[in-house]
């Protein structure tokens, strides 16, 4: 079945106009291809990528929709600076209401597709409706067609995906999605978009891939001061000890050994936050053994991405995957599979007690594979362990044997056994069963693998961020724990105001669309030289946490001038000047509309909290209890703008120009 | 008592794991230095040390002390998620 587009409304890059592409609305009821005229201001206001689409899925669907609901819309976005070349220019989000959490649901991906996208001319696409049978949605500069995928339903994304045409940028779901797990993702090449379901969202719909193509040229308004300032870029990132160093050397993964000596490594479902054994599902461990090659996503100088080479596959019937040392011989760059990511290592190794790394090979594949997020299914599985060790759930899950964990994974995927509870997520999990005080999510969202009480800004950053508990909404853990500065975990001190700050930030970056590692080049390369026991680094990081006063009027102020060179690209694509205070604006503003839209949908400041036991149980000797989030929660909502409810106050609307 | 060092060069130099007799982490860092040489010596000027997750630097510094399950590690900076 081909469609043609009907009623399209150029809207151009640049001078004149803000919008960077076509706005398709697709109904997969209906067959109905059409355009949306996005008012310029919005443009404007939201930028694009996460910011625009929220504002795009709180206007265009009634309160209270079931995420499953047919009318539900799944809006997958571009930013204007997909496509430009940029350094780490090459996420896009896909954006709904979650299954997880009945909040907002939104997640970025790597790889090639965002590029695509742009290059058939389109800056967002909003799908809406269900289909009868399977379908893919095929776009290019002609226009949108809606094909048969009958034969794609039930197969794997990495099947799925050489089965497309070639030359496609690809979205795909696999059966996770197509079963409705509710922590299902979407798959783009080797990368997901893994966090808060919707790729469950995708297979509601009978939608199992989205694909884009296309030889549009992607405008830049001062090209030549573009191109020039893009290769100065290149070269700092590629020569900053973290993107340059770090990341490419060992991978996200390089995190582990880090997390763990600090004690917030999750193990055994948050019960501990070390282990002497964390070493062997290293980065350094992976490095020594089974790297073969680094890989990256397009536009990216930083290759965080682990090549392996899995010579056999682990399958959805049991066979397990091979995985060949590098000793045996480098593996040929199309030969390499992607290893695990930090989360992965962190939620199915550790936090099961599992520290084998081949086992977590195998399982990173599978959930790629099936299309599941490896955050939410780890939690889920662990929470499930422990249940079962208090005798509050009949199963053969322990933390010292994982044999079973590969079959579970798929049982999952296809809600079979026991596996059709796990498909639901901790928080329904402990509806059934119990164990609330130990079900570790956030709104329902499971929590990423840093254990809070080691870093009680990313605690405030879990409780408060929309989507639930998620690290990429801010990254407080990298200033407090992971990264050269180490600002005292255990201090309240400034947290408020560098969560906002880090939030307002990770928004503006999502709505550009930028990665978020872009971050971690900010703090100056200096920094990561300096002893950290010795007075210079003292004297920083005394002086950051004795900063909120100032930092709360940085915040209330507009700085009139580009500072990061996020804003700098981007006035150099646009035509028109972001100055930094634009861009925190950006960010905060999208931030705003994503609590908007969680209010409208029942959320509550009673939401904004940590599991029991984040907030009670210590982990650190000497230390009493865990996050005390009650000392840090009302300067946040102070800051904010928020009232006592956690509602955005007329004042703090109107200064956002945000309507409600 | 163990002492681990998941320092990426380190590791390669001297194992991931090692065990030293000592009272203090000044005496544990005395002791490896004259046991690996300038190569750990550059380590502990350059990563974060901690004993059993809080940094030494919220305890007593070198004069921390230590007992016979102690761990100590040493710890570089890390990124991405």
């Amino acid at each position: 079945m081909v469609l043609s587009g009907e009623a399209r409304t150029e809207v151009r890059n640049g001078m004149g106009t803000l919008g960077y592409g076509k706005v398709y609305s697709i109904n997969l009821s209906t067959g109905k291809i059409g355009t949306v005229q996005v008012d310029e201001k919005d443009y404007e206001l939201y930028l694009g990528g996460k910011g625009l689409a929220t504002r795009l899925l709180y206007d265009h669907t009634p309160a209270g929709l079931d995420p499953f609901d047919e009318e539900m819309v799944l809006i997958f976005s571009a930013g204007p600076m997909n496509g430009t070349g940029a350094p780490q220019s090459n996420r896009f989000v896909v954006t709904t209401k979650s299954p997880l959490t009945g909040g907002i649901a939104n997640s970025t991906c790597g790889g090639s597709f965002a590029t695509k996208l742009r290059k058939a001319g389109v800056a967002l696409v909003m799908v809406r409706g269900k289909s009868k049978k399977p379908v893919y949605i095929s776009i290019n500069e002609d226009g949108v067609s809606i094909e048969d995928a009958t034969e794609l339903w039930g197969k794997g994304t990495q099947e799925t995906q050489k089965l497309l045409p070639k030359g496609f940028g690809m979205a795909v779901i696999g059966p996770a999605g197509e079963n409705l797990v509710r922590y299902a993702g979407i798959v783009s090449e080797e990368r997901i978009a893994g966090r808060t379901g919707c790729g469950a969202v995708m297979g509601s719909k009978n939608l199992k891939a989205v694909i884009a193509n296309g030889n549009h040229k992607i405008p830049i308004e001062a090209a030549e001061t573009f191109k020039k300032f893009r290769n100065e870029m290149t070269k700092f990132l590629l020569h900053h000890p973290m993107t340059g160093g770090i990341l490419p050397k060992l991978g996200t993964a390089n995190i582990v050994n880090v997390a763990a000596g600090q004690n917030i490594l999750p193990v055994n479902n948050y019960q501990r936050g070390r282990d002497t054994r964390a070493y062997d599902i290293s980065g350094e461990a992976m490095e020594e053994t089974y790297l073969h090659k680094q890989v990256g996503c397009s536009s990216c100088p930083i290759m965080c991405g682990r090549g392996l080479s899995m010579t056999v596959k682990p399958d959805h019937e049991g066979t397990p995957g091979t995985t060949v040392p590098k000793s045996e011989g480098t593996a040929k760059r199309s030969e390499l599979t992607k290893g695990p990511e930090y989360e992965t290592i962190g939620l199915m190794g550790s936090n099961l007690g599992c520290f084998d790394l081949k086992k977590i090979f195998d399982w990173n594949y599978l959930l790629d594979d099936l299309g599941m997020d490896s955050i939410s299914c780890g939690g889920t599985i662990g929470f499930a362990t422990e249940l079962t060790s208090r005798g509050m759930l009949e199963s053969d899950l322990s933390f010292d044997n994982h044999d079973n964990i590969s079959k579970l994974i798929v049982d999952i995927a296809y809600r079979r056994g026991l596996g059709d509870d796990l498909a639901e997520g901790t928080k329904r999990m402990a509806e059934k069963y119990g164990g609330k005080e130990f079900a570790i999510h956030v709104k329902g969202l499971e929590l990423p693998a840093y254990d809070p009480r080691g870093c009680y800004g990313q605690g405030l950053e879990y409780a408060t961020t929309n989507r639930g508990g998620c690290h990429v909404q801010g990254a407080t853990m990298y200033l407090e724990a992971i990264g050269p500065l180490k600002l005292d975990g255990h201090s309240i001190k400034a947290k408020p105001q560098l969560v906002v700050l880090q939030q307002n930030i990770a928004a503006a970056l999502c709505s550009s669309v930028y990665c978020l590692f872009a971050t971690y080049a900010m703090i100056p390369s200096i920094v990561f030289s300096l002893n950290p026991q010795g007075p210079a680094h003292k004297a920083i990081t005394e002086t950051l946490l004795n900063s909120g006063p100032v930092l709360s009027l940085v915040l209330k102020s507009k700085a009139p001038v580009p500072v990061l060179w996020f804003e700098r690209f981007l006035s150099q694509v646009l035509g028109r000047k972001i100055t930094m205070g634009d861009f925190v604006e950006i960010g905060e503003r999208a931030f705003n509309m994503e609590r908007l839209y969680n209010l409208r949908e029942g959320l509550t400041a009673a939401d904004d909290t940590l599991p029991d036991r984040l907030l009670n149980e210590s982990t650190f000797p000497g230390i009493e209890g865990g996050v005390p989030l009650d000392k840090m929660m009302p300067k946040y909502y102070e800051l904010r703008g928020w009232d006592r409810r956690g509602v955005p106050t007329k004042k703090t609307l109107n200064r956002l120009s945000i309507r409600n | 008592m163990a002492f681990l060092v998941p320092v990426y060069e380190l590791s390669k130099v001297i194992g991931r794991r090692v065990e030293i007799d000592a009272t203090t982490v000044g005496e544990l860092i005395d002791k490896a230095t004259t046991r690996y040489g300038e190569a750990f010596a550059r380590t502990t000027t350059s990563a974060l040390i901690v004993v059993n997750g809080i940094a030494i630097n919220s305890l007593q510094g070198r004069k921390t002390k230590l007992t016979a399950t102690d761990e100590v590690w040493f710890l570089k900076a890390a990124g991405g998620g």
